[in-house]
């Protein structure tokens, strides 16, 4: 049988190169990403953790420490995916209890590196999945309070998720209309802070400036501290100058 | 490839065709969430290495396995890897195309014009050397990349770099020997450059 043979990187060879070579390894996908391509993909509720966090969170919900609230989760990652992920959008998590789970088999992606901090897809104990469009979900699990808030909440999500995707293909106006969608559907929705930033993202792409600018300016008005308050103006300058 | 559907299994949104995912029957939608749990490390890894830019790589591996829905019949048994792994160099080469820039430190250095020539030392940095890294694979010629990558960096065995490729072994020793070759002739440039900054301050 053939012998491979050594790579690089076992040959002692240059430094520079040695450096270089190294430099790859912390490659990987982080659960952010994870649940961005999921979500992208329009697979939701995967739950996702990295090698360094896996066990650590597993621990805690075993030791019931694992406290963080679903809305406040999904809050977060909600508000990191439009505030630091201009192309994504992120499904959260939820606490259903009484959930039953199957055995949990560690998925071994095939054929995987063996120099790189693989992510551990272990999952999450207590999460799991949130189907945004599924009526006959809610009808299974009639007692569910605090999922219910999460389903909300993962509804909203999953309507921004729509502006935006029509936003990475360029389509102002569908991205338009599904942020219509959104705003009669949850008029005092969590997430109307972010709509907002995608509504100002498609009026930009659609080139209707003035209307991005009014309402950019209407938004700092009312929310002067707000978090998103340098991104719009980042959006709206930057229209400006691409229009010149 | 492993067959092992994740107990988190992620679900498809029937008929979430809004997203771009195209609708799929129950059988091909397990399929496809086996493939995409047991490959997403390897081809998101994969399009960094063949040159994605980190915050460019998540919409490009979602961009990979949309292709694979929507071929999924065409994706043999056994075969996944192969078809994912081709279809990310194809997003990757056209990523490369359309947004044709290179990392800016290596640029810089080749182009002599910085106001800041780095150092021997400065080269050794971690991002410096990623960068550096980033710029000889975006400037390999692919067909030498696509082996580099697998062998040396997501440390395939040959036999494996033969079957993702669907070339013989022997292809992927003489690409292999030749990738090497190549990588050595960039870094040598690249610290000759250096030194001779270095020497000319």
């Amino acid at each position: 049988m053939m012998t491979d043979p050594k790579r690089l990187l076992e040959e002692n060879g240059d430094a520079l190169e040695s450096a270089m070579l190294r430099s790859v390894r912390g490659d990987g996908v982080t659960p952010e990403s994870r649940q961005r391509i999921f979500a992208g993909l329009g697979i939701v509720g995967a739950a996702v953790t990295t090698s360094a966090g896996a066990a650590s969170s597993i621990a805690a919900v075993k030791s019931g420490l694992f406290q963080w609230t679903a809305g406040a989760a999904m809050k977060w990652i909600a508000i990191s995916s439009v505030a630091l992920v201009p192309a994504g959008v992120l499904v959260a998590r939820s606490y259903r209890s009484g959930a039953t789970r199957e055995p949990v088999p560690t998925v071994q992606p095939a054929g995987v590196s063996r120099n790189v901090a693989e992510p551990i897809q272990a999952p999450i104990v207590d999460t799991t999945v949130v189907e945004p469009a599924a009526p006959a979900a809610a009808a299974r699990e009639p007692k569910r309070s605090p999922g219910v808030q999460a389903r909300t909440l993962s509804d909203e999500v999953a309507a921004l998720q729509i502006a935006r995707t029509a936003l990475a293909q360029r389509d102002p106006n569908a991205a338009l209309a599904a942020l219509d969608r959104y705003k009669s559907h949850y008029a005092s929705g969590r997430l109307s802070p972010e709509a907002t930033v995608l509504r100002i993202e498609a009026l930009v792409q659609k080139g209707d400036r003035a209307e991005a600018t009014q309402l950019a300016d209407r938004f700092e008005a009312q929310n002067p501290k707000s978090p998103y308050a340098e991104r719009i103006r980042s959006i709206v300058r930057g229209a400006g100058n691409s229009a010149r | 490839m492993s067959g092992a559907e994740p107990a988190f299994a992620p679900m498809l949104v029937a008929g979430r065709t809004d997203l771009g995912t195209p609708s799929l029957a129950p059988s091909d939608e397990k399929r496809f969430r086996q493939i995409v749990a047991a490959n997403l490390d390897f081809v998101w890894r994969c399009l960094r290495r063949m040159g994605i830019r980190s915050g460019d790589v998540d919409d490009a591996a979602q961009q990979v396995f949309l292709v694979v829905a929507s071929k999924l019949d065409l994706v043999q048994v056994g075969s996944e890897r192969a078809f994912l792994f081709s279809t990310a160099s194809r997003v990757a080469a056209n990523s490369r195309r359309s947004v044709h820039r290179r990392d800016e430190a290596l640029q810089q250095m080749v182009q002599g014009d910085v106001s800041h020539d780095p150092t021997q030392e400065e080269l050794t940095d971690q991002l410096r050397a990623r960068a550096l890294m980033d710029g000889v694979l975006s400037e390999m010629p692919s067909d030498l990349r696509e082996v580099f990558v697998l062998f040396e960096l997501e440390e395939l065995p040959v036999a494996e770099v033969a079957e993702v490729l669907s070339i013989p072994i022997g292809t992927v020793g003489s690409r292999l020997r030749r990738a090497r070759e190549d990588f050595h002739d960039r870094v040598r440039r690249i610290k000759a450059m250096s030194e001779h900054r270095g020497a000319g301050r």
